[in-house]
């Protein structure tokens, strides 16, 4: 990834420093006490610059989307640093925290929960317009107008509601949501998933499109890193509550270095029987473990084939494996690139 | 209608499947003309996307469409018998104990209330008489057999206590544990995340070389069938589109919705910088089938003759079938796809 200079000199439009979330696990009905807590996000820091996609990738229960969700401020993190735009919003409140909200706008997964089914779609898109008091008749309509081409959409698509669609375009609708206040970071929570082959393509494209248009800066949250693949600049893996591994795009699937970046891409199934067949895989024995206790030092190590005592004893922290200006750090005391996506055969 | 020939015996034979439910206006055709053939110690994949019939092709074998569907065929062939004949008595003493079903997920079809080994055990005893606690044992034994460590300390847990990845074990478990001839697999692994799947996958693959069972797995993920299967059958709109080994229909489809549903799918080796490759507009409605073939108002190559006459499905060498009227041309695949 080429970096325009001129951005170095201004601070990352987000970055969050160091930042923790534990969930409190009560017992009893009326005056819970607490008896343990979740480490959902442990200490992750990470930076993402104007007109840049970071993907944020990792199974179920790694800490992504809550990290996605302490962003946003709808919930608060236990420790840490969230700026934007240099400016700490951790701790944002009223008007202050509603004028950054209008800059950090998210799309869900599911897009069938995420629109209201009694509105149609004018109501819709009015709703963030109301919200953050700049709703005016025309201009509002025009400026809905020009997002819903943005989309894929037609004016005539104002008039309907949710259940007429499917479910791309439900997509492309919460899509349209999103922009319509002009943002500058747009959190994609699992965009694609809910979709069908054929339909994730689509929305795929529209936002590589949307992101060159609108020079607007994605944290894409996946679990599928051939989707991370197509519209990210930088990728980071997270693993039980840390970033692990973190990297630009091609070098990240290329040379991962983490043996769980490797494993995770050893696992994903290769549409090609020849390929996949003659592939070497990492299998990963088990299950990652609760985040309730997590394992000491590194969270990986009870998984991790190349675990020693030192991996049960000493915890390691991301750090620089930067040789060629990738952006290369990870978090393993044993990190050595290991190819394991073999070459596209046809 | 087309047969699939095979080496072997036929475990299960469909011939001209077709479902259809009462809607609002007219008949919604969900299964059109489906037929194929399951074989022993093979993985038969449907793959297709949602509304494409694959689940309620499933289904019909095991008599599970509730009203108003209704199931229509020229035959379905459980080992030679015909399961439409069957009472329902009849019919659920091979259900769940000759053909078993795993579902995406677990949780929900797990019993949150009850034991995860009595819930196995009970699977059993519904189909054979046997005590309790040989039941319970059995059970105990077929979870260790789907590799759940220390499946005897288990004993008491209950699903909520099972991760995901070991839910789906467990199911797996409690369909084997009647040592089922068939194994229908409704995206099992859809739910899971990427390093589990891998493990279920490898145990689905075990399960088909150490027990002779036919698996008939249903996915909608390309990468999940070259992974696994042995043949695979694209569906679209309730009809067989493309079917084939996979050797075959991986290296030389033929169907344009095979392609376009290959083309789709972004894979980890494939140019990043180039945009994928989508089928236009939206898949197509039961409610409300196109004239003529039904993918024409996708297809990329359409003719005059896709818009008006629905297209048979063509034997093109012994095992490969597709649908579509230029499959038969001589430079049809080499003119629009290149290469061999």
């Amino acid at each position: 990834m080429s970096t325009d200079p001129s951005l170095l000199s201004e601070p990352p439009l987000l970055e969050v420093r160091d930042l923790s979330k534990n969930f409190a696990i009560e017992k009893g009905m009326l005056f819970g006490k607490e008896v343990d807590t979740v480490s959902a996000v442990n200490g992750v820091s990470f930076a993402i610059r104007r007109g840049e996609s970071l993907g944020l990738v990792g199974e179920s229960g790694c800490g992504k989307s809550t990290t996605a969700r302490m962003i946003l401020r709808l919930i608060d993190s236990t420790s840490g640093q969230i700026l934007f735009r240099g400016e700490d919003i951790t701790n944002s409140k009223g008007s202050e925290l509603k004028r950054i909200r209008q800059e950090i706008q998210i799309v869900f997964q599911d897009p069938f929960s995420t629109l209201n089914p009694r509105m149609r779609v004018d109501s819709i898109l009015s709703q963030p317009f109301k919200i953050h008091g700049s709703y005016e008749r025309d201009a509002t309509r025009k400026r809905i107008l020009d997002v819903l081409e943005m989309v894929g959409l037609s004016p005539e698509h104002l008039e309907r509601f949710p259940h007429e669609f499917s479910g791309g375009q439900r997509q492309r609708i919460g899509i349209a949501r999103a922009l319509c206040l002009s943002p500058s970071l747009l959190i994609l929570d699992e965009p694609v998933s809910a979709l069908d082959v054929s339909i994730q393509a689509q929305i795929i494209n529209l936002l590589r499109d949307l992101k060159e248009q609108l020079d607007i800066s994605y944290l894409f949250i996946a679990h599928d890193l051939s989707v991370v693949r197509h519209v990210s600049d930088r990728v980071a893996v997270m693993y039980l509550g840390n970033i692990v591994e973190t990297a630009n795009r091609n070098e990240l699937f290329q040379r991962p270095m983490h043996p769980y970046s490797q494993a995770l891409l050893s696992a994903i199934p290769l549409p090609n029987p020849r390929e996949q067949r003659e592939r070497k895989r990492i299998a990963l024995e088990g299950d990652p473990p609760s985040p309730v206790n997590p394992p000491e030092a590194c969270r990986f190590n009870p998984r991790c084939w190349k675990a020693t005592e030192e991996c049960r004893t000493v915890t390691p922290f991301l750090e620089s494996k930067d040789e060629s200006g990738e952006n290369h750090r990870v978090a393993c005391h044993y990190a050595a690139p290991a190819a394991v996506i073999p070459e596209s055969t046809g | 209608m087309e047969e699939m020939s095979g080496p072997h015996h036929a475990l299960l034979s469909v011939r001209d499947l077709n479902v259809s439910f009462a809607a609002d206006r007219g008949h919604a055709s969900a299964v059109d003309g489906v037929s194929f053939d399951l074989y022993e110690n093979e993985i038969l994949s449907i793959v297709g996307e949602s509304g494409s019939g694959k689940s309620v092709t499933a289904l019909s074998i095991l008599g599970l469409v509730d009203s108003p569907g209704k199931v229509d065929a020229e035959a379905i062939l459980f080992d030679g018998q015909d399961l439409r004949s069957l009472s329902e008595r009849q019919l659920r003493s091979i259900r769940g104990k000759e053909i078993a079903m795993i579902f995406q997920d677990p949780m929900t079809a797990l019993n949150p209330l009850f034991k995860v080994v009595s819930q196995i055990a009970e699977a059993l005893q519904t189909h054979s008489d046997v005590s309790k606690s040989d039941a319970i044992d059995a059970a105990i034994d077929s979870l260790s057999s789907v590799g759940i460590p220390n499946a005897r300390q288990r004993v008491d847990d209950y699903p909520h206590q099972f991760s995901g990845g070991m839910r789906q074990r467990a199911m797996i478990a409690m369909a084997m544990i009647t040592e089922p001839r068939i194994l229908i697999a409704d995206e099992p692994t859809t739910a899971l995340d990427v390093t589990i799947q891998a493990q279920i996958l490898d145990l689905l693959k075990e399960i088909v070389d150490t027990r002779s069972t036919a698996v008939l797995l249903i996915t909608h993920d390309l990468g999940v069938v070259a992974s696994v299967a042995d043949r695979v059958m694209v569906m679209y709109a309730g009809q067989i589109h493309e079917s084939g080994p996979i050797e075959e229909l991986f290296d030389r489809p033929v169907g344009p919705y095979t392609w376009g549903l290959m083309d789709s799918a972004p894979r980890l080796n494939a140019d990043v910088n180039l945009r994928l490759s989508q089928i236009a507009g939206q898949p197509a409605s039961i409610h409300n089938l196109p004239t003529g073939c039904r993918f024409h108002p996708r297809c990329p190559y359409i003719e005059e003759i896709c818009r008006s006459v629905e297209p048979e499905l063509v034997v093109l060498t012994e095992n490969h079938l597709a649908r579509c009227h230029f499959v038969a041309r001589k430079d049809w695949r080499q003119s629009r796809r290149g290469g061999s």
